[in-house]
């Protein structure tokens, strides 16, 4: 009797913490998101109130008419960048894990070490010398440019090839003597068998390159229609100070994707995360 | 097997979106076969100026015949510096771009831009004001062609605002710090913190490195932070005590908010949207006001030099002018057609671009050509801004000096040393504590810079003086 | 045909490998599979790497003809830039507060997690994860819109109490703290899931065999919880760490590196002296791959450990 009452006093104290912790967590958007229908005098006036005492759409009208950017078109274009990067970072990333976690082959510890270390280089480091590698390869002003730069990361092959590791190795072994190649076992077995990694390490690589700025800011200087989302942002962030609606209307519209994203794969994710977790 | 399936049907999506955005890529205005492309990378400022920018050089564009044409760029101010970095070491600089008078000298101590004697006419460096001429001129060379120039600190306050508050605004041009003083203490009673209002803003430190250069001359007699020759440090003197101390008394007394939340390029609009009764932004607030609020707005606001330690009818340097030049970048493949293209836009016998702009602008910056202020003189302008404004202005802009071109980490120090100053005054520690224990880390600090950069005793705008004579 | 090609690639491999031919029976396939990220790594990090090496030996100009090799000069100048020393000191503290919180509230959340029986555990995982969808810049901004000085939420409510308002621009502790808080905002709720991953994943039967051996909840945390989960310690420690040190979009958007440089960071730092045209850019490059180097050496000090601490287990 008293062990299930205190249970249920943990269950309601867990949930109410639970409830907390989602509180805090959503708050901060919730509570900018009807300011975008506020104008300028009412969006910081006092007392607090968070509706708008009049609705209006100005906001929306300033960042969806701006005469030198096109928003949605940015947001389609970052989109189309960031799904293309996630399709190839993932099929060159887990083709190396699969090579360090299955086969072997001469210098494999160098070239491990080689790889793997590159994680460790901050883009700060390389920022301007990288600008002058594509300039040399011809790829400014390319969608390339904003794609293949990023695709290889030494950290997702390290964590393909710990998931990897995990793998039963009779998997292999049967499909060997079934007559499947190297190369046939990783794509028809370790692909679809790796649903959980992949779709974290997708939804990590899809933010890095929908959130990116910096880059896309030295690379692409002509062509307007590949501006990134972020760089629109950031502009009108500074370009409209006075008048945080605006900027509240074009930072919260740029999280639709990824959220819409997210809905779509959110159960892979929650329980990939406990099934890939770090070995 | 369903995975792989959605996987080729993105691909497949994204490769038909990609054929979209590669056919959307020409847009009308593309350049006509064989003509030179000349690149122009400029900030991305306010609205107006982008647009009035935009349509001159779209208007270039549209004739087909010259076998020019111009590709533009707005970037923003915080990008802009890393952007050209990049572009400038991978060889892609583009062919124009704009320096502020600030860092011209910089730039050309790194040879990233060309001298313009031999580009462009003689006549149109002729037509320049002296003072323009001075601020693109080092060892008698052109490096870059005066688009405008600003200057940097103007007081505007709100008639009726300060009606309402009691203080008497007839001798606003004359006021001294204890003038804005008594202002901000009775405004203080309408302007309640309680309702997100102040009655001034003036500088934010995140700006004061440059908005306050101005002032600092008028404390010091006409040097920021070094002697005129660079030889000496004047931060540690009288001038910057009353400096720190006008900040202190400001903050410490809540006429200014702790935290500024537009900044000092864009506090006219917390002016006209009622947040603060007084502001200090540079002349370009006038052309917010503008274009912004309209005539209705501009018949509430007066216009003034700032405040100084004492007041009066001349106060001598108030700002700094500074402002934006056009310069040719020094790898720049078609020296020549860049400078048609600079001809066109600031420094041509016959252009009618910069006469544009300054319309725009409702002529808030000042022209650094004489036979566009000749023409000016003669245009009724009463339309596009209120006369008295553009009076002040202008008078502000005569007696305005250059922006210090040292290494702007010295500014910093020094404005560094004001806000430290000033926080230990918010948390109770008394100014001459606060001085005592700060000012010698600064001078160390400005020491090591100048002996970095080598700075003591080099102020080029001297050796070119003496060069001359 | 093509048993022919084999033999003749088997006779080929018998070549080369010698007595590890058979080891090494797959490694063409290995190289293939390998070569993309290897090209790509190596064209677009290492590179640009070496490049930023050799420069930072030189007083790198771009524009000029001959370039000056100065030896350890840029190093020097760095390391003596009071401004970059303290963006350093303000890393390290960022540091080990962020790592401290994060591990703690984490932590202690997937605890509250694993105890749900009911599906709405489910839920709140799939919610706390949304902030790590948001970027860094679009987290500033709705930060900087709930602390706005003269009307935002945080003041708003201070100056209906008739209190003082926080002034992140003048207060070097608030400043501070609108910086971590975003940070720990966008990172705690993946750092949970992780955290609960490593919690459902220690066997029942240990705490069964504790409960058994008359185990409190505190024995059961030291002996069981925090042994069994080293690795995901030392891993999130490490994750948390790189991006601590490598802090830039907040404190840049946030406060701007103020007030007096108390959030200056190395990387904002150095993204602010590429611009500066009279700082030759290798020195700022020199303080590039410094940062690099102490995260590199902190990170291969906690790989080392989780590889000692599986060779243990093993």
């Amino acid at each position: 009797m008293k062990a299930s009452t205190q249970k249920k006093i943990g269950n309601v104290i867990g949930k109410a913490l639970m409830c907390l912790v989602i509180l805090i967590v959503l708050f901060p958007v919730l509570w900018a998101l009807p300011s975008m229908f506020k104008g300028r005098s009412e969006i910081f006036e006092l007392p607090l109130h968070w509706l708008p005492n009049e609705w209006i759409t100005d906001n929306f009208k300033t960042v969806f008419n701006m005469p030198d950017y096109n928003y949605l078109l940015s947001i389609g274009s970052t989109t189309l960048v960031s799904v293309l990067s996630v399709v190839l970072s993932l099929l060159v990333n887990m083709m190396a894990a699969y090579a360090f976690a299955r086969v072997d082959f001469p210098f494999k510890k160098f070239l491990w070490i080689y790889m793997f270390s590159t994680m460790f280089i901050p883009g700060i480091t390389i920022l301007l010398t990288s600008v002058r590698v594509v300039s040399f390869l011809n790829m400014l002003d390319t969608i390339w440019v904003l794609i293949i730069p990023g695709i290889a990361s030494g950290y997702n092959i390290f964590f393909f090839r710990q998931y990897f590791y995990g793998v039963p190795k009779y998997i292999e072994e049967a499909a060997m003597i079934d007559g499947l190649s190297k190369g046939g076992i990783f794509f028809r077995i370790y692909t679809r068998i790796s649903t959980a990694p992949m779709v974290i390490i997708g939804m990590s690589v899809f933010m890095g390159y929908y959130n990116s700025f910096l880059w896309p800011v030295m690379t692409i200087t002509k062509k307007t229609e590949l501006y990134q989302i972020m760089q629109l942002v950031r502009t009108l962030s500074s370009r409209y100070k006075g008048n945080y609606g605006v900027v509240l209307v074009a930072t919260l519209i740029s999280l639709i994707i990824p959220f819409s994203i997210y809905c779509f794969f959110q159960k892979y994710i929650v329980q990939g995360i406990s099934i890939a977790g770090i070995k | 097997m369903k995975n792989k399936k959605k996987l080729l049907a993105l691909c497949l999506a994204a490769t038909c979106t990609m054929g979209a955005f590669a056919s959307c890529g020409d847009k009308g205005d593309g350049p006509e076969a064989g003509a030179t492309v000349v690149s122009v990378w400029l900030r991305d400022f306010e609205d107006w100026s982008n647009n009035v920018m935009k349509s001159i050089m779209d208007d270039f564009n549209k004739d087909k015949t010259d076998g020019l044409h111009i590709d533009y760029r707005f970037i923003t101010e915080d990008a802009f510096g890393d952007a050209l970095a990049a572009a400038q070491d991978s060889g892609n600089a583009p062919d124009i771009y704009q320096v502020s008078y600030m860092n011209l000298y910089s730039e050309v101590r790194n040879e990233t831009v060309l001298p313009l004697n031999n580009l462009l006419p003689e006549a149109s460096f002729a037509d320049l004001t002296d003072s323009a001429k001075s601020l693109v001129t080092y060892s008698g060379n052109y490096y870059g062609y005066p688009q405008l120039m600003e200057p940097s600190a103007v007081m505007y306050y709100r008639k009726d605002l300060l009606t309402a508050a009691g203080v008497d605004y007839s001798k606003a041009e004359e006021w001294s710090f204890d003038d804005l003083y008594a202002a901000c203490a009775k405004l203080k009673t309408t302007m309640k913190k309680k309702n997100g209002k102040y009655p001034c803003l003036m500088y934010d430190f995140g700006q004061a490195g440059w908005a306050t250069q101005g002032l600092q001359a008028n404390l010091t007699g006409g040097n920021v932070c070094l002697t005129e020759d660079w030889s000496e440090i004047v931060v540690n003197s009288k001038a910057y005590k009353d400096l720190a101390a006008f900040f202190v008394e400001m903050y410490t007394n809540e006429y200014v908010p702790e935290t500024w939340t537009t900044g000092y390029n864009d506090q006219i609009i917390d002016l006209c949207d009622g947040k603060a009764a007084i502001v200090y932004t540079g002349s370009w607030g006038i052309a917010e006001i503008m274009e912004t609020y309209g005539a209705d707005m501009a018949k509430d606001i007066g216009v003034a030099t700032i405040p100084t330690l004492n007041g009066g009818a001349n106060k001598g340097t108030t700002a700094t002018n500074g402002g934006w030049s056009l310069v040719i970048d020094a790898k720049s493949k078609n020296p020549t057609a860049a400078a048609k293209i600079i001809e066109y836009l600031a420094a041509g016998e016959d252009t009618t671009a910069p006469e544009r702009y300054f319309a725009a602008a409702h002529y808030s910056k000042s022209m650094p050509r004489k036979r566009m202020q000749e023409k000016l003189a003669q245009t009724d302008i009463s339309n596009v801004c209120p006369a008295e404004w553009l009076t002040t202005v202008l008078d502000i802009t005569d007696k305005a000096i250059p922006e210090a071109i040292f290494t702007y980490d010295i500014n910093l120090q020094t404005i560094g040393l004001v806000q430290g100053i000033t926080i230990d005054a918010l948390d109770g520690t008394s100014m001459e504590d606060s001085w005592n224990s700060r000012i010698g880390d600064v001078i160390t600090e400005i020491e090591k810079i100048m002996a970095n950069n080598n700075l003591a005793g080099n102020n080029p705008r001297l050796a070119k003086t003496g060069a001359e004579k | 045909m093509k048993s022919e090609g084999k033999a003749k690639l088997n006779a080929f491999h018998a070549k080369i490998f010698g007595k590890n031919k058979f080891k090494y029976r797959y490694a063409f396939t290995g190289y293939a599979l390998l070569a993309p990220a290897f090209i790509l790594l190596t064209v677009f990090v290492v590179v640009p790497l070496l490049i930023a090496i050799v420069r930072s030996f030189f007083d790198y100009r771009s524009y000029a003809d001959v370039q000056k090799f100065v030896g350890l000069d840029n190093y020097l100048t760095i390391i003596r830039t009071t401004s970059f020393v303290n963006s350093f000191l303000n890393a390290l503290l960022f540091a080990v507060i962020i790592v401290v919180a994060q591990l703690l509230l984490s932590f202690s959340f997937a605890h509250v997690l694993k105890a749900d029986k009911s599906g709405f555990g489910l839920v709140t995982r799939a919610i706390v994860y949304i902030p790590y969808l948001i970027s860094g810049v679009a987290a500033s901004i709705v930060f900087l819109f709930m602390t706005n000085y003269g009307g935002g939420l945080i003041n708003g409510i201070l100056l209906q109490l008739d209190m003082k308002p926080i002034a992140i621009d003048m207060e070097k502790t608030w400043a501070r703290v609108f910086v971590i808080l975003p940070t720990l905002w966008l990172g705690f709720g993946y750092n949970a899931l992780v955290m609960y991953a490593g919690l459902i994943n220690i066997p029942k039967d240990y705490y069964e065999a504790a409960t058994l051996d008359g185990a409190n909840w505190w024995n059961k945390l030291i002996k069981i919880t925090v042994p069994s989960m080293m690795n995901y310690f030392l891993l999130t420690i490490v994750g948390l760490l790189t991006g601590a040190l490598a802090m830039f979009e907040i404190p840049f958007m946030m406060t701007g590196g103020g007030p007096l440089e108390s959030t200056l960071t190395p990387v904002l730092y150095l993204f602010n002296n590429y611009r500066n045209v009279l700082q030759s850019s290798s020195v700022t490059i020199a303080g590039a791959i410094l940062v690099m180097i102490i995260i590199g050496t902190l990170n291969s000090v906690v790989f080392f450990l989780v590889q000692s601490k599986k060779s243990e287990d093993d």
